[in-house]
């Protein structure tokens, strides 16, 4: 079962993305703030990181580049999650270090798509 | 000695000449001195008494001093005649003026000669007057005004120079020296330090002999804008205004402007805040309604599936109508960004038609789409184009039923992509047409009670158009239906297609473009990239092996390398061994192409980074931008006062690989120049506060440095034949803000900075 970190401030948001991931066949780890986010991904290491953009203590964009920085967590694909798709928030994820993007409110279908995508060459 | 002699020789003195012997009567007089007597000559017979020559010359009024004062006079110029001392000058009544200059005789006679010096008393006089006017122009200038010779000092000043540095009268005396004018100023406190270099310091300025002005500020706070210039003579003139006053509205303006960028801070991060504030509960809303739906369809609890839905729909419409709010007060408050990219057409339509059809299906409404399979793809925003069309074919389908809806998409020309979205609704009439694209205002009432709506999308649309170089127009027949058309310039000239021919050994970059070589074995991916990273404005060379891209490395040294894993020969990993192992290589950023397994060797060897095959555009020219290696070292400076049209332009540079500064009038454009490194291009917009387009030229020009930048004006103002003729000499192109003038612009562009010699490559990309 692949592991998912979501890195996600805000409670109910939280909650209903992780209810559905784990619906969905995921394992859910969650971390709260960006900080903790960049911890969790070096201590948990997981499949794929959904990251909020907009978090407290360091922002998405900074801890997707904090990810990429450090070599063991190098590799962990990261889909940006940003708010009403504006375009240069796109772009500067893109920039960060992310390797897709989706919007909120999430499409669940979607969003799956795209996890399954960055996951799939792992099953190989 | 020869009396004939003498009188030849007094003859000729030039002056009047006359001499008298012991008793007074004349012996020899010359001619002038007659002509000075003019109408009694006669009475200058050798002989005759001096006095009797006085009476004479009285009587008939020779003699303006004399007038009505006969005797006295006579007896005052007698005593003159017999004990001469000083010289003196007499009015004559027609006006002469003549200098008598006198001298007693050893043998008692007396020498008298006659000067007439009235042309010098005029002269006298004009000077005079010339000097009233000069004092009294002097006196009038509200500037202080001082003017010193070549040894330094003072000519004249005015009072009001006097009175801005507290001197009095006798300090300003004409005479006195800089130095002591200096002086006097440290004492009374009114100079800007009192540093015995001050005095020096200005001297040597002074001395140096070349126009300069200058702010002071002296040490009561006051300050003094002193603009000195030097004078043929040597000397030089100054002016000192006061503009204490006028510092003090520069900073009132400073901190007005401050304030203004921070009140629009605010409403930028109002809007934002707002943003987030709304939607977060709305989300939570849909998001749960979807979840409770799955749990609901997990029991089979259909009832509950139906109320869900309900909630999910309405969460979603409050939405809608708050995304429109929101992007409105974001469009008027000047805050939306345009973004260009590229766009495929056909992908953005079906991602359009997949939000769409379940709605049509709905008002069994049926979609039609014509779009031609090679249209490709074109530069806009792709958000906001996707926003246009969803608006526009959702419209359509509200307002049509049981009907057809048709969206066609074609290439108006190599530059324009036109959208047609048509229906078999209900239609407008002219007067319903004329208030659509108005914010708040659906074609009437009785409309919105129908069909519901807030009337917000279309303005949005029109702005979104508007903002993309392009526009949105409706035609309608009541009854029929209506056909929206949207057209939209392509933000960026598409290269023709690149002949595959195998790679020439290419030259030096000349242009400043960086350079990245492409190493991978499959030639068919080999072209791919080399056409994706042209596009992007990085100039390609390419190998097919490990061996070959160290040859080329080393002749080249590009800015950044892509390096395949799979290859004969020298597989990736060696090559990236080598090249890290080679001291001038090692600096190259090396970007592996590999499959996910993999990602854990690239760093540690040395990679700066890594794609996956299909490599993806954004996210190889995203690692390239990280590492610093942009397309191109060009450096663009916009001018521009206007906010979203800066922006636009900025951005649509940047989208073409340059990088693009901005300046929001002429004078910040000058002071922007003065303190970073000259861009190799300039966009000038011409109507601008402060200082306009044309003065900015006129002062750009001035200066030597940069004379030779390349300006493009771009410009909404209506040129008249004089603007024309005085842009052409000094600019390299107009290009009018019309409706697709981006596209125009760009070719502009890249056609000017093609033509840049070789400075530009001087630039270093790091």
């Amino acid at each position: 079962m692949a592991k998912i970190l979501l890195v996600e401030d805000n409670e109910m948001n939280r909650d209903m993305l992780s209810r559905r991931l784990v619906r969905n066949g995921y394992e859910v780890s969650i971390a709260m703030d960006g900080q903790q986010g960049v911890d969790m991904a070096l201590s948990e290491r997981p499949d794929l990181i959904l990251m909020d953009m907009s978090l407290p203590v360091i922002d998405g964009w900074e801890a997707t580049r904090r990810v990429r920085a450090n070599d063991a967590t190098r590799q962990i694909p990261v889909i940006a999650l940003t708010a009403h798709a504006m375009a240069g928030d796109r772009e500067k994820a893109m920039e960060a270090g992310c390797d897709d993007y989706d919007t909120k409110p999430v499409e669940i279908t979607r969003l799956l798509g795209k996890i399954a995508a960055l996951l799939k060459p792992m099953a190989a | 000695m020869n009396n004939i002699i003498l009188i030849e020789a007094i003859e000729a003195i030039s002056e009047g000449f006359s001499l008298y012997d012991a008793e007074d009567k004349l012996i020899v007089c010359n001619s002038r001195y007659k002509e000075l007597f003019a109408s009694h000559a006669d009475a200058l017979v050798p002989g005759t008494s001096f006095e009797t020559i006085l009476r004479t010359a009285t009587e008939r009024g020779l003699i303006n001093d004399a007038e009505g004062r006969r005797d006295a006079w006579i007896e005052e110029r007698l005593a003159r005649h017999h004990a001469p001392r000083e010289t003196h000058v007499q009015r004559r009544s027609d006006g002469r003026w003549i200098h008598v200059s006198e001298r007693k005789l050893a043998s008692g006679g007396v020498v008298a000669i006659y000067a007439d010096i009235t042309e010098q008393i005029v002269a006298k006089n004009v000077i005079e007057k010339q000097k009233v006017h000069l004092d009294a122009a002097l006196e009038n200038i509200s500037h202080g005004i001082c003017m010193f010779d070549a040894t330094q000092r003072l000519i004249v000043c005015n009072k009001r120079y006097a009175d801005l540095y507290g001197l009095t009268n006798e300090e300003t005396k004409p005479g006195t020296t800089l130095r002591a004018i200096l002086e006097h100023r440290i004492a009374s406190g009114q100079a800007p330090d009192d540093h015995r270099s001050y005095i020096d310091d200005r001297i040597n300025e002074v001395s140096a002999n070349k126009p300069y002005q200058t702010t002071n500020k002296l040490r009561d706070g006051r300050y003094v804008f002193v603009k000195h210039r030097p004078m043929a003579d040597g000397g030089w003139v100054a002016t000192h205004e006061d503009v204490t006053e006028l510092k003090q509205h520069e900073a009132e303006l400073a901190a007005a402007r401050d304030a203004a960028d921070e009140a629009n801070r605010t409403k930028s991060s109002f809007l934002a805040n707002m943003s987030h504030e709304l939607r977060t509960p709305l989300n939570a809303i849909i998001g749960y309604s979807e979840i409770l739906q799955e749990d609901a369809a997990d029991k089979d609890d259909k009832e509950s599936i139906d109320d869900l839905r309900k909630i999910e729909s309405a969460g979603r419409h409050l939405l809608g109508l708050i995304n429109n709010i929101l992007d409105l007060s974001k469009i008027e408050a000047g805050k939306m960004d345009v973004f260009i990219e590229k766009v495929d057409i056909q992908a953005l339509i079906k991602e359009v038609l997949s939000i769409v059809k379940p709605l049509a299906d709905k008002s069994e409404n049926a979609i039609e789409v014509i779009c031609p399979a090679g249209i490709g793809s074109f530069r806009s925003d792709q958000t906001k184009v996707k926003q246009c069309l969803l608006n526009l074919m959702s419209n359509a389908n509200k307002f049509t039923s049981k009907g057809t809806l048709t969206l066609t998409v074609a290439r108006e020309d190599i530059s324009r992509v036109c959208f047609r979205v048509s229906d078999t609704g209900v239609g407008m009439t002219k007067e319903q047409l004329g208030r659509l694209f108005q914010a708040f205002s659906q074609a009437d009432v009785s409309t919105t009670k129908r069909f519901g709506g807030t009337g917000l999308g279309l303005a949005i649309t029109k702005h979104f158009c508007n903002m993309l170089g392009g526009d949105v127009t409706v035609e309608s027949t009541p009854g029929t239906g209506s056909t929206f058309i949207i057209k939209l310039p392509d933000q960026g000239v598409v290269a023709p297609a690149a002949v595959d021919s195998p790679a020439p050994v290419p030259a030096a970059a000349a242009d400043g473009r960086a350079t990245v070589l492409v190493v991978d074995d499959d030639p068919s991916v080999r072209s791919l990239l080399a056409r994706t990273l042209e596009k992007e404005g990085y100039r390609v060379i390419s190998a097919a092996n490990g061996v070959e891209a160290l040859a080329l490395a080393r002749e080249h040294r590009p800015q950044a390398i892509t390096l395949d894993v799979m290859m004969p020969k020298l597989d990736g990993w060696g090559a990236l061994k080598q090249l890290k192992a080679d001291a001038e290589l090692r600096e190259i950023p090396v970007i592996m192409v590999t499959v996910l397994n993999e990602r854990g060797m690239a760093i540690p060897l040395g990679a700066a980074d890594f794609v996956t095959k299909p490599v993806d555009r954004q996210r190889l020219t995203a690692i390239l931008r990280e590492h610093c290696v942009n397309p191109s070292s060009a450096s663009i400076l916009v001018v521009e006062d206007n906010l979203p049209t800066r922006e636009v332009l900025c951005r649509s540079l940047e989208s073409m690989g340059y990088a693009a500064y901005a300046a929001v009038n002429g004078r910040d454009g000058l002071d922007w120049l003065a303190n970073h490194p000259t861009p190799s291009l300039i966009l000038l917009d011409l109507m601008m506060p402060e200082m306009d387009g044309f003065e900015f030229l006129r002062e750009l020009r001035k200066q030597p440095a940069f004379v030779d930048v390349p300006v493009i004006v771009v410009t909404a103002k209506e040129l008249t034949v004089e603007d024309v003729r005085m842009l052409s000499g000094q600019t390299d192109g107009i290009i009018a803000k019309d409706q697709a003038y981006l596209t125009e612009l760009a070719a502009a562009v890249r056609g000017r900075l093609a033509q840049q010699p070789a400075h530009a490559a001087e630039r270093v990309i790091n």
